[in-house]
């Protein structure tokens, strides 16, 4: 019979070494804490003696007195003792670390060589030689981040150490310390490179200053399918498109991974060449990938495409990569397979009149999806709209904002609205056209029997260009203008792309069948003496359905304040630099046009200098270090940090921005560019302690008003009546201007704008 | 009854109790000391390096949350704002209404101004209808996606939401979860930190919020629950979390991925099947199937287990929603076990089959049981007057100061890693309660699980429960 002999005694022994274990843990539970209290105690006093002394070590400057480099020497003495003490090593090196993290620029090249003065590099160097993973890796990381360019010959025979952690450091390092290091690590590494280190390796190329990549094609084929990957990465990220041979041979390959990578850069590039081989290889790849090549295709895809596209919808099982196939159709071909499913079949809308037999032909072959029957095309392959028809502007990404050419028009966003939405700066700069538009238009109707005969649109709200071949200057001179006009037009100079400026006004002028823009132009032409305007008074709105002659549009009523401006002018500083010490001079209302485009700046004289200020003045924002390093996505947060918390140093930043290299934070930043002063109106009223208040108006709060341009302008009728668009208007001084002026050099003046509201503001 | 078959009956009895007895011990003191290593191994090596750095990186990966959320209507604003504060350039929260009778849906449309959209869904989608697809208006809350669905039950929220994300990793959480802000770093981190395995899932450990101070949706001060029941629960979850699972980890053989805060990746997770409806353990089952999975397709893969504090959450602080929890992880875990009993001692799926499986068989569903067992035969040899009253004694005293021997190392283990209770008073309160959890709260853990499964053997209709939530601002 089985037994096992277990007295209990001898199950009380095991008892008792339980109890003892027990006992001891629970002393180990308290050694450990106090253990750790007294080193993050210990810890922190140190640091409060020795972070002064870096610090002093920080920003000592040649130039200090001599009891002043007395000190400093007595420091760096006394320093040099406590570094024989580890403990004093660690908690200096955490320091320094520490400090790495906070500083950036001249003052992070001071502390990596006050690392290296006080020879604690050394001490990183000995932990190289050690025999524990975690001392080298911690050596090497300290090199890294204290940037200790001696250390790259020391660290480079651990990129390929067998030891991961190890190995990874020394990736990090040797790709940091030097910007050769990537090309060395790209051809000696022989493991892999694991997806977060690529992402870190990614992230150190990313913060390199001056990093000029190296062609990255080098790489592609290498043996080893982690380099190979992570070099199409790098192409993706530095849009290197010169290697269009390589990528389409490596949608061919084996792994998954490569394949997408290799098909997102021939989508990136456009490599039309690629086509041919997506097709063959697509009917053997897995969903993902197929979703990934039918998605290319749309993009890079011609009608030639359209027969592979219906075979995939019509052969392929999975659902996503039917839908796919089909939106890429109708990517290639708009609307070409129109929904089907649930449609039910209705008579068409078409007033009074009953319908005839060719209408009912076509709502039935809509239905049906035959497109090509509903609508005519032109010769040109342009659809050919009735002209009471809806009309778009498929160009500029209008589509879907019908203008009507009869009654008021259908465009209802409101601005608020338009800026909730993601769209790109032509269609804001379009938008508020159409705004303006519509309200000239409202007027036109009310005053159209009265003003019968006038044929042309009251166009005052657009800019007057001038012939673009006549420079400037020569055109004044030729038109007598005084000296003082062409030195202060030059300064404040704002310029749209006139060539954008004129098909928009051709485009715009062509839908509502006015006459060209040739024609107005004609017809606004200046005399050889007289500064001419486009009256905004109603009387003087078009007959746009005759499109008829256009006469007496003109009126020379309005003389130039020049004198007013010539002193107003001496007074402030030029109207783009932005001198936040300077209140008076601050720039509040220098709002550029929203286009994008115009803000780079056609006019070369007076706003090259002042792009380097903007950029200065830009970097005192609290917010510059932070969209140093951030991504898109975090820049559009920032963005609305700026928003809410923003000041008047913040709109130069703003104003740098527009160099962007995302699209998004650049329409973004334009908007709220032209949103705070805003905000600040709306929040303050005539509060005397906002910003856009006290830029505009001085620190006295201008009791009195501020005298611009000859005119005096009170803060508290300023703001009340902004329309949106009028901040676009809205001059450096505080003064409405329009962009006629800007494009035409002519100064600042009162003229009205479209609603005339400034007209109201000024005494 | 033969007088000596019947000693041959009881001899047999004792071996068999024995042999459980100390096989546990073995097993038990073998997993401290993985445990061990495996936390001083992530300790050192994650001493180096800067997570933060790679939040704005183009390569990191898109992260889906998912929030199944069932008549969470008093927490679920505070609780979405909390998630959508997370520290991550590439993530989307997907809040799941699982059809809702209270005002759940109500409130989150009104506090993050969502709309309905019309996004076209896979006719095949496998799950309960659903109503549909809601966005904010707002582009502050643009990585906030609300589905709203009819009831289908956990299992089937988290499937609605893995099918219609398009990201490559997805994240299993309860809504009333508070994660810490850098969460989502560390889970991409332990995905994409290996080269040559693929990383299938990522689990992590589940902290204790009662009783903590949150504010904002910030954990501001960590403090031991006031309730008993709850702090029974922290030294558990201590044990079983730095412990328990950090060995399973280290011999690649982690079962289990807490509902509460698991991660898979999409791919693998959609292949395998999926969450299953039909069980109350989906947690555990869909690991089970995952690993089955890629053991099938022969592909090098594991499972990542993170020892960071990064998930804190309610448990329960009264007996009947406790016992009701661990009834239903009972119930749970043995449909679980059923449904793969092919694995059990199995050679073919390597350690899963030789040995995690054959754990969670004999000493996580059988041990209740065999507790449950011995205590009728003490009862029995008592009243037939053959027990061994000295034996016994001797045996019970045994077990009693391994079990608090196991619970000490747990909290060193605590102090040691995380250190995260800072008041001494509180440590002091967890060894108290070491002393006396044996006595008095394994026997509710253990009436729990005997329950649950007296329920599922007999065919009991059984749901989820309910858990009351208190809610982390009245915390």
């Amino acid at each position: 019979m089985p037994s096992i002999q277990m007295t209990p005694e001898w199950l009380g022994k095991l008892t008792l070494i339980f109890v003892i274990l027990s006992g001891l843990y629970f002393l180990f539970i308290f050694i450990i804490r106090n253990r750790h209290t007294r080193m993050s105690a210990a810890f922190a006093e140190r640091k409060k003696v020795l972070g002064p002394m870096i610090s002093t070590f920080l920003f000592y400057e040649d130039d200090a007195t001599r009891s002043e480099k007395t000190d400093y020497v007595g420091l760096k003495l006394e320093i040099r003792q406590l570094l024989k003490d580890q403990f004093n090593r660690k908690v200096l090196v955490e320091i320094f670390l520490d400090l790495k993290k906070d500083i950036s620029g001249e003052a992070n090249l001071v502390l990596s060589q006050l690392y290296r003065n006080l020879g604690l590099h050394l001490y990183a160097f000995d932990a190289l030689k050690s025999r524990r993973w975690v001392k080298i890796s911690t050596g090497i990381q300290e090199l890294n981040e204290l940037h200790v360019e001696e250390g790259y010959g020391f660290i480079k025979p651990f990129i390929n150490h067998r030891r991961g952690i190890i190995r990874k450091q020394a990736q990090l390092a040797i790709v940091s310390l030097k910007h050769e290091g990537i090309c060395y690590f790209l051809d000696s590494n022989k493991y892999p490179i694991s997806e977060w280190q690529q992402l870190k390796l990614m992230d150190v190329l990313r913060n390199l200053k001056d990093f000029q990549p190296p062609r990255f094609r080098r790489w592609l084929t290498s043996k080893n399918k982690y380099v190979v990957l992570f070099a199409l990465r790098l192409l993706k990220h530095y849009k290197q498109n010169d290697a269009n041979a390589s990528l389409i041979e490596l949608v061919k390959h084996r792994n998954d991974q490569i394949k997408t990578e290799a098909i997102d850069c021939i989508r990136e590039f456009c490599v039309f060449d690629a086509l041919d081989i997506m097709k063959a290889v697509f009917w053997k790849y897995s969903p993902e990938i197929k979703i990934l090549l039918l998605d290319t295709i749309a993009n890079l895809g011609t009608e030639k495409d359209i027969p592979f596209l219906k075979n995939v919808e019509n052969k392929e099982i999975s659902f996503i990569v039917k839908s796919k196939a089909i939106s890429a159709i109708n990517q290639i071909l708009p609307g070409t397979i129109l929904p089907t499913i649930g449609i039910e079949a209705h008579e068409p809308y078409c007033g009074e009149l009953p319908l005839s037999s060719n209408d009912r032909n076509n709502t039935e072959a809509e239905i049906n999806g035959d497109t090509d029957k509903v609508i005519p095309e032109t010769a040109n392959g342009q659809v050919a709209l009735n002209a009471e028809e809806e009309v778009f502007a498929p160009e500029i990404g209008l589509t879907g904002y019908p203008v009507s050419v009869e009654g008021p028009l259908p465009y209802t966003y409101g601005w608020e609205e338009l800026l909730d939405t993601e769209t790109d700066d032509e269609v804001i700069f379009d938008l508020c056209l159409m705004e303006e538009l519509e309200d000239i238009l409202a007027q036109k109707e009310s005053s159209e029997e009265e003003e019968a005969g006038v044929g042309i649109l009251p166009l005052d709200f657009l800019p007057v260009v001038t012939e673009a071949e006549q420079p400037i200057e020569e055109y004044l001179w030729s038109h007598s203008l005084p000296l003082s006009i062409l030195e202060l037009e030059t300064a404040c100079e704002i310029v749209s792309e006139e060539e954008n400026f004129s098909m928009e006004l051709n485009r715009i002028l062509q839908s509502i069948g006015s006459p060209s823009e040739e024609e107005v132009l004609t017809a606004l032409k200046p005399g050889p003496s007289t500064e001419k305007y486009i009256a905004g008074e109603p009387g003087l709105s078009a007959n746009t359905q005759s499109g008829g002659n256009e006469s007496g549009a003109i009126h020379d009523s309005v003389q130039l304040p020049t004198d007013g401006i010539r002193a107003e002018e001496e007074k402030t500083p030029p109207s783009d630099v932005c001198d936040s010490d300077n209140d008076t001079a601050d720039i509040i209302f220098h709002l550029e046009p929203l286009n994008g485009s115009a803000m780079a700046g056609s006019s070369p004289r007076p706003q090259e200098a002042p792009t380097t200020t903007q950029r200065d003045y830009g970097m005192q924002s609290i917010f510059y270090d932070f969209f140093r390093n951030a991504d898109e996505e975090s820049k559009l947060i920032l963005l609305d940090e700026v928003f809410a918390v923003g000041d008047s140093k913040d709109l130069c930043f703003l104003d740098s921005l527009e160099g962007d290299a995302s699209r998004k934070v650049r329409i973004k930043a334009a908007r709220i560019r032209v949103n705070l002063p805003k905000k600040w109106a709306g929040e303050s009223g005539t509060d005397s302690q906002s910003p856009a208040f006290r830029s505009a108006f001085g620190r006295t709060g201008g009791k009195n008003g501020r005298l611009i341009n000859g005119i005096v302008i009170r803060p508290e009728t300023l703001f009340k009546n902004l329309q949106p668009l009028e901040y676009c208007f809205l001059d450096i001084n505080g003064s409405f201007h329009d962009a006629g002026e800007c494009r035409s050099n002519t100064p600042i003046k009162s003229s009205p704008n479209a609603s005339g509201t400034n007209q109201q503001q000024m005494d | 009854m033969d007088g000596g078959l019947f000693n041959v009956l009881l001899q047999y009895l004792n071996i068999v109790f024995l042999m459980f007895t100390f096989s546990l011990f073995i097993i038990f003191s073998g997993m401290a000391y993985l445990a061990t290593r495996n936390s001083l191994h992530y300790k050192k090596k994650n001493m180096v390096g800067d997570l933060s750095r790679i939040m704005g990186s183009p390569l990191a990966p898109g992260i889906t949350i998912i929030a199944p959320a069932f008549n969470e209507g008093l927490t679920i604003v505070e609780n979405i704002r909390s998630l959508l504060s997370l520290r991550y350039v590439n993530f989307e929260v997907m809040v799941v209404n699982d059809g809702s009778t209270d005002d759940t849906l109500i409130k989150m449309i009104e506090a993050y101004d969502l709309e309905k959209t019309d996004v076209c869904t896979d006719p095949e989608i496998k799950s309960k209808p659903i109503r549909g697809i809601y966005k904010s208006r707002h582009r502050s809350f643009s990585k906030l996606t609300v589905i709203d669905k009819e009831n289908g039950g956990k299992s089937d929220a988290l499937n609605t939401g893995m099918q219609l994300s398009v990201n490559k990793y997805i994240g299993s959480i309860d809504v009333d979860c508070l994660l810490m802000p850098d969460a989502l770093l560390h889970v991409v981190k332990s995905f994409y930190q290996r080269s040559r395995k693929r990383v299938i899932a990522v689990g992590g450990v589940i902290r204790i919020a009662n009783n903590c101070r949150i504010e904002g949706g910030n954990l501001e001060e960590i403090r031991l629950p006031k309730n008993w029941l709850a702090r029974f629960q922290v030294l558990e979850y201590t044990r079983s979390f730095l412990l328990g699972r950090m060995a399973w980890g280290q011999l690649d053989s982690l079962l289990i991925i807490s509902g509460a805060f698991g991660f898979f990746d999409r791919e693998i997770a959609l292949a395998a099947g999926g969450y299953d409806t039909k069980t109350v353990g989906e947690d555990m089952e869909i690991v089970f199937r995952m690993r089955r999975f890629m053991h099938d397709r022969k592909e090098p893969y594991t499972i990542e287990y993170m020892p960071d504090p990064l998930c804190w959450t309610e448990v329960p602080e009264s007996i009947r929603m406790l016992v009701n929890q661990r009834d239903r992880w009972s119930r749970g875990s043995l449909e679980t076990l059923f449904k793969h009993k092919d694995m059990f001692f199995n050679s073919r799926y390597g350690r899963l089959g030789l040995l995690s499986y054959p754990y969670w068989f004999f000493y996580e569903w059988l041990a209740p049981i065999m507790e449950i067992t011995g205590l009728i035969s003490i009862l029995l040899f008592y009243y037939l007057g053959i027990l061994n009253m000295d034996f016994f004694l001797a045996i019970s005293l045994m077990v009693y100061a391994f079990a608090v021997m196991f619970s000490m190392y747990a909290i060193l283990w605590e102090v040691y890693t995380y250190n995260q209770y800072s008041r001494t008073k509180d440590i002091l309160t967890l060894i108290l309660f070491a002393l006396i959890e044996p006595i008095a709260f394994h026997p509710i853990v253990t009436y729990s699980a005997l329950r649950g499964n007296y329920k599922k053997l007999f065919r009991m209709e059984a749901g989820w429960g309910t858990l009351t939530r208190k809610g982390f601002s009245k915390a």
